[in-house]
């Protein structure tokens, strides 16, 4: 791998940039590995990463079905922070903020990780009251968090409609001022060059056909380029979780739905923060390109062709220029959805699955992206050790029937949305 | 609820009829309801990945 720095930068536009080397190998897949990453995402090569840094195990392969970050990593709205509201879902996501906070360094990779504030908008009193005992819970867990005034609002989003005649009144507002942004392909690109320097196999275009099982055991995968032994199998395939699970004879608690996500076309810096609503679906920010970047409530009904409905557009767009009248102006550029593995509790699974050598890490419903750091660390290190890390024990797939839930929305164990 | 699961299940029927989903990606079957219009509630054959309807039957018909 070749080491970026600025030098290098100033070297290659010299010359043209016509001598930049491969950023990952194409490997034809071995005959065994030690460990098998089923799924080339955010999670899947981040995990490959942290079992060869962290752990030293470097037999190892991620195979993807199409091409790496052209799943869910490659379709997110970007937006990083670790201020849920249930302890055990603080503590997953503040281990991976915290990963988030060195990552570019760690990878030799600019991710472009942006620190510019995480705010959620409170729009009575109930909603005030609500953010008010996050703050609180966030603050108990030792995790950043700050209750804004309506006139301290309104100075970080000068653009935000703070009129008599707004149509959603701001009283104020939390902010997780070390929440912020990230370049979703770069965290893709960034693990999968970083891995590949530590000796992974990142193969491509390599579909799991089946799953090898004799007796309790997993003992390899067949794929649509030959069949590969392996000693432990993690499954880390956002929509594909269902239909891997049942080549092992297992169903999960999980539904495929469909979330969308827009931008507009790009303009001067006019949002620096990441504006999010207690009450409104719509979240809103603005990339380094200077594209707004919207989202806004899911489509609830089982999908998987990555695609929405038009209804969704109106909703954020309306919603979105309520907030910020400006907006009106601005053309919408593209619109896409990516495929939500969507759990009965709204929380992910992670652990063992009951096949011995089989893992699982799926059900991330719409917030795996804040997450991609600290699932992969926390997956290899169950991949490694074969033993939950005491973060993720919580999230296991035996919680449903333990009646040990992780409902971050409160509505108690159904398919999640607020 | 009988019609759901039976009070005396095992944990495991209940776990498997409340939680998991078969998930198909492909030909799903699925109840829906004309609630804008005529109320009635239809049995549709759907394809997942596609979104192509590949079959519709009213759940009770009128005789």
């Amino acid at each position: 791998m070749m080491r970026h720095s600025a030098l290098g930068l100033l070297r290659g536009g010299f010359e043209g940039h016509k001598r930049w080397p491969r950023a990952w190998r194409a490997p034809e897949p071995r005959s065994a590995y030690d460990v098998i990453i089923v799924g080339g995402g955010g999670h899947g090569l981040a995990t490959a990463y942290y079992l060869a840094k962290v752990h030293n195990i470097r037999n190892v392969a991620v195979v993807e079905k199409g091409w790496i970050g052209g799943g869910n990593v490659g379709r997110n709205t970007t937006i990083v922070r670790s201020n849920y509201r249930l302890p055990e879902s603080q503590a997953l996501l503040e281990l991976s903020l915290k990963l988030w906070e060195g990552l570019s360094d760690e990878l030799n990779y600019n991710v472009m990780f942006s620190q510019r504030g995480a705010l959620m908008l409170g729009h009575s009193d109930a909603d005030m009251t609500k953010l008010a005992e996050r703050g609180d819970a966030l603050r108990c867990n030792g995790i950043d968090a700050e209750l804004l005034s309506r006139a301290e609002v309104g100075r970080l989003i000068p653009l935000l409609d703070l009129s008599p005649k707004a149509r959603f009144p701001v009283q104020g507002g939390l902010i997780q001022r070390r929440g912020g942004t990230a370049r979703h392909d770069a965290v893709a690109w960034g693990y999968a060059r970083a891995a590949d320097a530590l000796g992974v196999d990142v193969i491509q275009n390599c579909e799991v056909t089946g799953l090898t099982v004799r007796g309790a055991r997993i003992t390899g995968v067949s794929t649509t380029r030959g069949d590969i032994a392996a000693g432990r199998v993690g499954l880390c395939a956002t929509g594909g979780s269902s239909r891997l699970a049942a080549m092992a004879g297992m169903r999960l608690p999980i539904e495929c739905h469909n979330l969308q996500a827009f931008v507009s076309e790009p303009v001067k810096p006019m949002i620096d923060t990441v504006i999010m609503s207690q009450s409104i679906h719509c979240y809103i920010s603005q990339s380094d390109k200077g594209e707004i970047v919207l989202g806004g409530d899911p489509d609830y009904y089982p999908t998987y062709a990555q695609r929405g409905m038009s209804m969704r557009i109106e909703d954020v767009a309306a919603q979105a220029i309520s907030l910020v009248p400006a907006l009106s102006r601005l053309r919408l550029l593209r619109a896409w959805a990516g495929t939500t593995d969507m759990s009965f509790d709204g929380s992910p699974i992670i652990g063992p699955a009951p096949v011995e050598d089989l893992f699982i890490n799926a059900g991330w419903c719409y917030g795996g992206f804040k997450a991609t750091p600290g699932s992969g660390w926390l997956y290899a290190d169950l991949l490694a050790t074969g033993r939950p890390h005491p973060v993720i024990a919580p999230f296991s797939l035996g919680r449903f029937e333990q009646g040990a839930t992780i409902d971050e929305a409160g509505v108690g164990p159904m398919p999640h949305h607020r | 609820m009988e019609s759901i699961l039976p009070l005396d299940a095992s944990t495991e029927a209940a776990v498997r009829r409340l939680y998991t989903r078969e998930n198909p990606r492909g030909p799903s079957r699925e109840l829906w309801r004309h609630a804008y219009g005529c109320r009635a509630w239809l049995n549709i054959q759907r394809d997942t990945a596609t979104h192509a309807v590949l079959a519709v039957d009213l759940l009770d018909p009128p005789a």
